[in-house]
């Protein structure tokens, strides 16, 4: 079978269309010359044109393979024999019984249709092989599963290798070969057989052992024969308005062939169907729609096995997306007049429709316990005229909330000085701070008349004269002058900015309000575009922190919230990643799927894993000769690699242009 | 410079046709009454009784008219060469007549072909600048050839004709041309300037493609100055065309000499300088002889 090493060069042959395209450009066309006099010149004979393009054929020809053969050779091409022949091979070579350790691949991509299978029967052809020679076993996944030292009781490894499946883990195989390394019996010249799919991601060894300088390395293949993969990638659930669910599920292919398949869901007694068809590599949505109520966990498969089944299933939340918490920071000690804005802001919050699947929740805290608070489980925050309360401790926290991805809303309070003072000292908000504005009883209110399109309002407010934004008066408000770096979404009165943001790293968002939403300020909260503003600033899309689901891997370490903690039962601090399946803790569900990593069908290079395991190769020391020849002898069986043959036929190519950009400068001598 | 006697108004370098009252000695002759008695050599007088004159030779200035053909033909610039034919000539031009200006001589230019100064085909020649020896004369010779353009056809018949009129004779006349598909024109031409005994010099000015033809690409000539054109590869006529153009500088040089007029073969390729000191140390060594 035919890999490559680098197969990322072969996107380099699009280069190939440069000499054609150049040579249909370039047409034999005559040279147009002013020449002192024509009288000596006669009409000559033209070059033969038919020869000449004969030539130019053959010279495109010679460049288009000459640049075919210098992109294959940076591809590293090498041709790999199956397995079975491997082990076949290896049964011929081995006259003598020697006595070795077998590490058996047990990551998920080995639990396809028959490759553990085919490990096992390889193991068991071997072991008969040699019987009486001291063996033993590694079996490791992500972790190790069995481990068996060397013993001339070969039953033992077989009971063991019944005993025992592929994990749904991806493979960590660095560790798993130490083991088998140090198991390596200490005399003769024994043998470490790795048995695997030699699968590409699982085989990226991060700090791999070193095989002592007598070992033989021996790579049994058990890669599917015909390898076809086709694996459910993702799966989003939304409600409908009018009742049940519409599901996208993300397929891919992952195969070279096309295939059809069968996706399902399946929850309780509901089944729904879809027929899709995937062209090699690839990857195509699914909607699934289903009228009934469903419960919150499902599953979606994808029918008939392939070479790895684990990807066929996954494990899908179909409930409601937990609720996104907000924190509000209210002063209730110093101004107690706050606690109407947070009744505005918690009903705006509240609000629900049918229509929108998000829900918010907002939980108060007062100004002097905010340093205490725990933010991680919050993705915004409401500022109420709070941050002239906290102290420099405070900020801080806000800093890196905001740079962690959180969305944070600030109101002017009393303390509005102090406040704009710490943002300006702790570099979040550079804001001029020029008094606050009070309109008289009986003046002119200050109306907002300027909404920035480019801002995240836009999408509110589309045509803002058919709302009541630029409708409702405004008392009081500060007044503000913003530096460059910080945007302007509403402005009132001449150039007043109303409300500003500034981005920080990670998503992270600063909204200032000019106007506290309290009816002192202005009539904002009574108004309709009060709602809008709020929820389009906290729009769930927008919020980096929230994610309505967490998927995670099979294996994966996942840390319990500190809620979750205070309940569990169990007394691990960790979740339970073992299987694939669809866990909730503390509101926030988490599918758990296996690896997709696993489901690439690409195998890790023998070459380069034999000179990552055994670097002494190389060299040819005589106590080690045979050895190395052996090894040699192995890697020529195993794998063979191409790359030389493709440089070799680049330079003779070069030489066959040479030849005959002479024999045309000889035949004539047309420029090319 | 010149070789032979001028006649001349001032006196210069130039041997005058006149003997007369220049300082070096020539020859002797019998005395004739009217004679200057200062002439008489009283030596002779006393130690053969006969009366001798000694005659002097007079030192003159003479005309010196430069003849520039500025036909389209003149304006072709090979891959070889640092500028055109026509830049080439002007150069050689300006060389010339500074040597002739600073030993005294006047210098006087036409530049000549079938198109007029203003543009029309008139036969008026391009650039006309009379005879002077005055030291603004290089100044006015440079600034009329940098306005010189090589176009239409070259008439050397006008120019040449001009050029003994004007001098009336016992002038330098010094053409500088390529005289393509002229060769059988020049010749009468170039007789009857030598027999008005006037000394002339041929510069034949010739790019380095017009020799050998070196192009290898299938090429569509056209011609400079008919505008005629032709596709041939020059790989396949080369060895023809170099024939032809031996031949046909050979009748050149042949013309010239039956003439007995000076021939330079220059190539715009090759140093003016170089080329214009050898052959004035060629000319003053014939001379001297």
């Amino acid at each position: 079978m035919l890999n490559f090493v680098y197969p990322a060069f072969l996107w380099a042959g699009a280069a190939l269309t440069v000499p054609l395209v150049l040579h249909l450009l370039r047409r034999p066309v005559s040279v147009h010359l002013v020449f002192p006099s024509i009288r000596f010149i006669r009409k000559g004979p033209l070059p033969h044109t038919g020869r000449r393009r004969l030539q130019d054929v053959l010279l495109l020809l010679l460049r288009l393979l000459m640049l075919a053969a210098v992109i294959l050779a940076f591809a590293q091409p090498e041709w790999q024999s199956s397995g079975a022949k491997d082990a076949a091979a290896t049964a011929e070579e081995e006259k003598q019984p020697a006595g070795g350790v077998f590490y058996v691949d047990a990551s998920a991509s080995m639990s396809g249709r028959d490759s553990f299978r085919k490990a096992t029967d390889n193991i068991n052809r071997i072991l008969e092989q040699h019987a009486g020679a001291p063996f033993g076993l590694v079996v490791y996944g992500k972790e190790e599963r069995v481990k068996v030292p060397p013993t001339a009781k070969h039953e033992k490894i077989r009971n063991a290798l019944r005993n025992t499946s592929p994990s749904l883990f991806a493979g960590k195989h660095a560790a798993g070969l130490r083991q088998a390394v140090e198991l390596l019996p200490g005399n003769g010249s024994p043998r470490l057989y790795i048995v695997s799919d030699f699968q590409q991601t699982d085989w990226q060894l991060q700090d791999p052992p070193e095989l002592p300088p007598r070992a033989k390395l021996q790579f049994i293949d058990v890669f599917p024969e015909s390898p076809s993969n086709a694996g459910i990638v993702r799966v989003s659930s939304t409600a409908l308005p009018e009742g049940g669910l519409q599901l996208m599920a993300e397929v891919l292919n992952y195969g070279d062939q096309s295939t059809s398949r069968q996706i399902r869901l399946d929850v309780g007694r509901t089944v729904v169907e879809k027929k899709v068809e995937l062209s090699p590599h690839e990857r195509k949505r699914v909607n699934l729609t289903s009228r009934e109520k469903l419960p919150s966990k499902g599953k979606v498969r994808l029918n008939d096995d392939d070479a790895y089944t684990p990807d066929d299933t996954y494990a899908a939340w179909l409930g409601q997306a937990p609720p996104i918490r907000i924190l509000a920071v209210v002063p209730f000690n110093k101004e107690p007049s706050k606690e109407n804005e947070l009744f505005f802001v918690r009903k705006a919050f509240s609000v629900r429709n049918k229509y929108d699947p998000y829900q918010y929740r907002v939980e108060p805290v007062s100004a002097e316990l905010f340093f205490s608070t725990d933010l991680s489980d919050y993705q915004g925050i409401v500022l109420m005229g709070a941050g002239g309360y906290l102290r420099d401790r405070g900020f801080k926290k806000i800093g890196n909330f905001l740079n962690n991805g959180g969305v944070v809303f600030s109101t002017p309070g009393r303390a509005a000085t102090q406040q704009l003072l710490k943002l300006r000292r702790q570099k979040l908000l550079d804001i001029q701070h020029n008094g606050r504005q009070n309109v008289s009883v009986g003046g002119d209110a200050v109306y907002i008349n300027q909404l920035n399109d480019d801002t995240v309002l836009a999408d509110a407010f589309p045509d803002p004269h058919d709302t009541d934004l630029f409708l409702f008066p405004i008392r009081r408000y500060l007044r503000l002058a913003p530096s460059d770096e910080i945007d302007t979404l509403l402005k009132a009165g001449e150039n007043m900015p109303i409300l500003m943001s500034r981005s920080f790293k990670a998503g992270g968002k600063f909204y200032l309000s000019a106007v506290g939403f309290t009816p002192e300020w202005s009539d904002w909260p009574l108004s309709s575009s009060f709602l809008p503003v709020l929820r389009e600033t906290f729009a769930p899309d927008r919020l980096k922190r929230y994610s309505p689901v967490k998927r995670i891997n099979c294996g994966a370490q996942v840390a319990l919230p500190q809620e979750a903690d205070r309940s569990k039962k169990s007394g691990s601090e960790f979740l339970d990643t073992s299987e694939p399946a669809v866990e909730v803790v503390a509101e926030q569900p988490y599918e758990i799927n296996v690896p997709r990593s696993e489901s690439v069908l690409r195998q890790q290079s023998r070459i380069r894993l034999r000179k990552e395991l055994s670097p002494q190769e190389g060299t040819s020391a005589n106590v080690r000769g045979q050895a190395v020849q052996d090894v040699h002898r192995e890697a020529a069986a195993d794998t063979a690699a191409l790359w030389p043959y493709c440089a070799m036929a680049a330079a003779l190519l070069i030489l066959g242009e040479m030849f005959f950009l002479t024999l045309g400068s000889a035949n004539g001598g047309r420029q090319t | 410079m010149a070789r032979i006697a001028v006649h001349g108004l001032l006196p210069g370098l130039h041997r005058s046709a006149y003997p007369g009252g220049g300082c070096e000695f020539r020859q002797y002759r019998n005395y004739t009454p009217g004679d200057d008695l200062r002439n008489v050599d009283w030596k002779l007088l006393a130690k053969h009784n006969r009366y001798y004159t000694k005659i002097y030779e007079d030192e003159t200035n003479v005309n010196c008219l430069f003849l520039l053909d500025a036909s389209g033909s003149m304006g072709y610039k090979g891959t070889r060469s640092p500028c055109s034919k026509l830049h080439y000539a002007a150069t050689a031009v300006a060389v010339l007549a500074y040597l002739a200006l600073r030993q005294g001589d006047r210098v006087g230019l036409v530049a000549y072909n079938s198109v007029g100064p203003d543009g029309l085909k008139t036969n008026r020649f391009q650039v006309n600048v009379p005879l002077s020896g005055n030291s603004d004369q290089l100044y006015r010779l440079s600034a009329n050839m940098q306005r010189l353009t090589a176009q239409g056809q070259a008439c050397h018949e006008e120019a040449l004709n001009y050029a003994a009129q004007k001098t009336g004779g016992k002038s330098m006349i010094v053409v500088l041309s390529d005289f393509l598909e002229a060769e059988d024109r020049i010749k009468p031409l170039l007789k009857r300037i030598r027999t008005a005994q006037n000394d002339c010099i041929v510069l034949h000015v010739l790019d380095d493609d017009e020799i050998d033809l070196p192009f290898d690409q299938t090429t569509r000539f056209c011609d400079s100055e008919s505008g005629n054109s032709v596709i041939t590869s020059p790989p396949q006529v080369r060895e023809h065309y170099t024939l032809e153009m031996e031949t046909f500088l050979q009748e050149i040089q042949r013309g010239c000499r039956e003439a007995q007029i000076d021939y330079l073969r220059t190539q715009s390729s090759q140093d003016v300088a170089n080329i214009l000191a050898a052959y004035l140390h060629h000319r003053r060594s014939s001379y001297s002889c």
